[in-house]
């Protein structure tokens, strides 16, 4: 995280983990999430790790301990201590030098602890020892060329072109630099007869000029993450700016411009900003581009997945005008009730027991709208929204209820789907380039896309379809002609959910369920949905992909625990630039 | 333990009730400020929790030892400037939406809030202080002259903790109160039931919701931080969406837009909360659960009560009245 403190290193390569605690009272196992460092063979590596052993309070004596690092199978360092009862004791620090032989090295560290020697002679831990736990780490080689260069030029050219390409972007610059650039007097006394249009023009050149040489003067000069942190420098450039802003103004004007002092604050804020984008961007991870094959293939899978998600929620905002907040559970729900059928009570096939799934979910999509939605319906905007919030929360704590925290797969032992025929279709592999993949993403990937083509012509083409229309255009009128509303609308929640479901149990034929998976995926779905434009059957579907590549690949480029950001950074970015979506028409104000 | 006897153990245990009444002030802030921006102003907020959360961490990293080890002021501001910040970065992108767009937008800030923090503490930072003002703690004062008022007891901690929790979330709940009925909050009001209106009036309605989000998101934050405090842990994980579930019950519970109700609520959902948890213990120590994973069950309760509550009485128990403390007093002379 960039905005951690920060210690000085004084290796050639640093790597950093999270905190992360191990109890000493249980024989534990934990790890770390993958961090990756790009060091040169034998170069010298500074470990960070802040690892807090918890010590138990009902510890009775001093206990001593062995913390020992492990490099794949050397062990590279290890500490001796005693822990006090109830204690927190807290580590880092650890250097290390790598081999001379490139490659991705895993870094395990172990805790100890039993009736021993603390200073042994040998480094071979007796057998009598309890081992506490392991927190483990990969160190990745992902040593590229120029891995700061390449994002320097391409943010500073971004900053440039996107605003001279949209002019709503640049109105929005020119409002946001316009304390600093914009609004002072010497530059309506230097250039009195501008016009708004050359005016918002330069100051997004000045100001992607300036990213551009800030940037690419950090990516040259910070390879040290620490420096680009340090606020310090930000300051220095911030006074340096506020300065020439100063100077420029009282020269003009013939006297000293106190009232500026705004400026000062804003371009602290800027500077700011800027290094903390600077230091972003010499933070990202520049993997080759076969290493993101898996990646893309991931992301198309996930991505037509959440279509299939997004595509219940762009029809109920669009006859309904209310976001189905409980629909992410729904799809939920749809892999839980055929996974019942597969694994918990082994009964029936995958086939039949995705049919199931769908049968049952629909039913669950239509009760939930008679029982929940249907009362409120006509009353308070508000209203519908906070029930269905709260049906989301019903249907995590009852799937939590029934089925546990834990991650269920239909790949489990015993269930009907391992040794069918249906696995033996699903799971054959191919290859294409840089990608490998299963027979199980091409039929996620064709069945979203056959399932989306369906639904664009029961919408276009069908009875029913036409009265849902003809519902979302105008719901009083529609029932004025003789549309059932209430049937229409029952009818969309069954076909929603249907699709849902279908994604559940690919969900959980290629990755696994949990209970709380619904709100994050529901979340994304509806992302997917926006970026579409709401009500927009093919948008959402784009939008699902462009979700799901954007945060599997994007993922890659940051760290992959935070890859859930970036539906959301998307969701924000749009709703600000273009809030009625990739197609759609009319500006929403919603 | 039976069920009835775990119902009751709030109650009956000195040192749960004392907890629980802790806990209230807690969730008093949250529910007390959040009325502010969903209640008052119509700003149907889904990112309280975020807030909450920014709050914990500032604290966390101003006051904990291994940071910077200052004193609770100082993470208190912490706190609030990371919160203004992503009031800032978030409130000016999407508070020119409307009601579900913009629910869902800081819904998406306060579970981004909650991962992030997550996926950098994992299991949370132990060994925060307790309240320390000035850096004297809790111990630190009873040694002063408060000492003798609290007296050493095995209690001694918990009671001026109480007390000083009660005293601030007290303060800010007569402070929102009083700025609810000020023009201030007026002019939310009419903002809340026509903006059109508010605008031809000459309300700068943006600006105004703008500042609702932000006094409310400020004391969700100061909330954070001596919730912090109070447990000495920072523990993400607990800041997640079946929290901001669990405020928004206390506020609906309580009727939205009546300032009291908060309180009301507040103080139902903590004692159902406990309860349900006791009731989760007893079923489980009798083994009457079966195969059921009964953590789930205090999950399940609270939703149940916000759908019954939005289906029976949509107004909460005030019904979006409000009672003044004075007006009870002058009908009882």
């Amino acid at each position: 995280m960039l905005l951690l403190p920060t210690a000085a290193a004084e290796a050639d390569a640093v790597l950093r983990f999270p905190s992360q605690s191990v109890y000493f009272v249980e024989e534990t196992s934990t790890s770390w999430n993958e961090r990756s460092v790009a060091a040169p063979a034998g170069a010298t590596l500074r470990v960070l790790a802040e690892v807090r052993v918890v010590g138990d309070n009902t510890l009775a004596a001093p206990e001593p301990y062995r913390i020992e690092w492990w490099m794949d199978d050397d062990l590279i360092g290890e500490i001796n201590g005693t822990l006090e009862p109830g204690i927190t004791l807290v580590l880092h620090n650890l250097t290390a030098i790598l081999p001379e032989t490139p490659g991705d090295r895993t870094l395990t560290m172990r805790l100890l602890t039993g009736p021993w020697d603390p200073t042994p002679q040998n480094n071979d831990p007796p057998q009598t020892l309890l081992r506490i736990g392991d927190v483990t780490g990969v160190m990745r080689d992902t040593t590229t060329r120029h891995p700061y260069l390449g994002p320097a030029i391409l943010t500073g050219l971004a900053a440039i072109i996107v605003p001279l390409r949209w002019p709503q972007v640049r109105g929005r610059l020119a409002s946001v630099a316009a304390p600093a650039v914009g609004q002072i007097d010497a530059w309506r006394v230097a250039w009195p007869h501008v016009d708004e249009r050359t005016r918002q023009v330069t100051a997004t050149l000045l100001c992607g000029g300036v990213l551009l040489v800030l940037f690419g003067a950090s990516a040259l000069s910070v390879r040290d993450l620490s420096l680009a942190n340090d606020p310090g420098s930000a300051l220095g450039i911030a006074v340096f700016a506020y300065a020439v802003v100063v100077a420029v103004a009282s020269i003009r004007q013939r006297r000293f411009a106190w009232r500026h002092l705004g400026v000062l604050v804003w371009t602290f804020a800027v500077a700011a900003t800027w290094q903390q984008a600077a230091a972003a961007v010499a933070f990202l991870r520049w993997p080759s581009l076969g290493a993101l094959g898996p990646f893309v293939l991931n992301g198309i899978t996930v991505g037509a997945l959440y279509a299939l998600i997004a595509l219940g929620y762009t029809m109920v905002y669009g006859i309904l005008k209310f976001i189905n907040f409980a629909h992410g559970d729904v799809f939920v729900w749809g892999g839980y009730l055929g996974w019942l059928l597969v694994v918990q009570y082994p009964v029936v096939g995958l086939p039949l027991a995705i049919i199931w799934a769908i049968v049952a979910t629909a039913g669950l999509g239509a009760l939930i709208e008679r029982v929940a939605y249907r009362p409120l319906r006509g009353g308070d905007r508000l209203a519908p929204l906070i029930t269905a919030i709260a049906v989301s929360l019903l249907l995590a704590g009852m799937a939590q209820l029934l089925f546990g925290t834990k991650n269920r797969t239909f790949r489990e032992p015993g269930s009907t789907y391992t040794g069918s025929a249906s696995e033996a279709f699903l799971t054959q592999s191919y290859n294409i380039g840089p990608f490998n993949f299963t027979s199980l993403d091409a039929t996620i990937l064709v069945t979203a896309i056959i399932l989306m083509g369906a639904l664009q012509w029961f919408v276009s083409q069908s009875k029913l379809g036409r009265a849902m229309r003809a519902v979302a255009d105008d719901p009083e009128a529609a029932l004025t002609v003789g549309i059932p509303v209430n049937r229409v609308v029952t009818w969309t929640f069954i076909i929603g959910s249907a699709l849902a479901a279908v994604g559940g149990v690919f969900w959980g034929l290629r990755f696994s369920l949990r209970p709380t998976l619904g709100l994050l995926t529901g979340i994304k779905a509806f992302t997917a949905a926006v970026v579409g434009g709401i009500g927009h059957i093919p948008g959402a579907f784009l939008g699902g992909f462009l979700i799901g590549l954007a945060e599997n690949v994007g993922g890659q480029f940051i760290d992959s625990r935070f890859q859930n950001v970036i539906a959301f950074l998307i969701l924000i970015i749009f709703l600000l630039v273009r809030p009625q979506g990739m197609f759609g028409k009319e500006v929403s104000r919603r | 333990m039976s069920v009835v006897e775990s119902l009751l153990a709030p109650f009956t245990n000195q040192g749960l009730f004392l907890e629980l009444l802790i806990t209230f002030g807690l969730y008093l802030l949250m529910a007390s400020s959040l009325d502010l921006a969903v209640g008052y102003t119509g700003l149907f907020q889904l990112g309280h929790v975020g807030f909450f959360a920014l709050g914990a961490l500032g604290t966390t990293y101003a006051t904990h030892a291994d940071y910077f080890g200052g004193d609770m002021f100082l993470g208190i501001m912490l706190g609030m400037v990371l919160t203004s910040i992503a009031v800032i970065l978030v409130g000016l992108p999407t508070l020119r939406l409307t009601g579900d767009y913009f629910a869902i937008a800081t819904l998406g800030l306060g579970v981004m809030v909650q991962f992030v923090l997550t996926g950098v503490y994992a299991n949370g930072i132990f060994g925060v202080p307790t309240m320390n003002p000035f850096g004297c703690d809790l111990g630190c004062m009873l040694d002063g002259p408060l000492g003798r008022v609290f007296g050493d007891g095995p209690r001694a901690t918990t009671m001026l903790e109480l007390v000083l929790v009660w005293i601030i979330a007290f303060s800010v709940h007569a402070l929102l109160g009083r700025l609810k009925r000020s023009p201030f909050g007026r002019t939310l009001k009419s903002i809340r039931e026509d903006r059109l209106a508010a605008a031809a009036m000459g309300k700068n309605v943006q600006l105004l919701r703008f500042q609702a989000l932000w006094i409310s998101a400020l004391f969700a934050s100061l909330s954070g931080s001596i919730t912090v405090h109070h447990f000495q842990i920072m523990s993400p994980l607990g800041y997640g969406f079946p929290f901001m579930v669990i405020v928004l019950v206390m506020v609906i519970l309580g009727g939205l837009g009546s300032h009291h109700g908060a309180l009301i609520g507040a103080l139902i959902v903590t004692f159902v909360n406990q309860m349900s948890v006791s009731i989760t213990e007893a079923l489980r120590a009798s083994g009457g659960g079966g195969e059921l994973d009964l953590s789930a069950l205090r999950i399940v309760i609270f939703a149940l009560i916000l759908i019954v509550t939005m289906l029976a009485r949509p107004k909460g128990i005030l019904g979006g009245h409000d009672i003044r403390l004075r007006t009870l007093l002058r009908r009882r002379r």
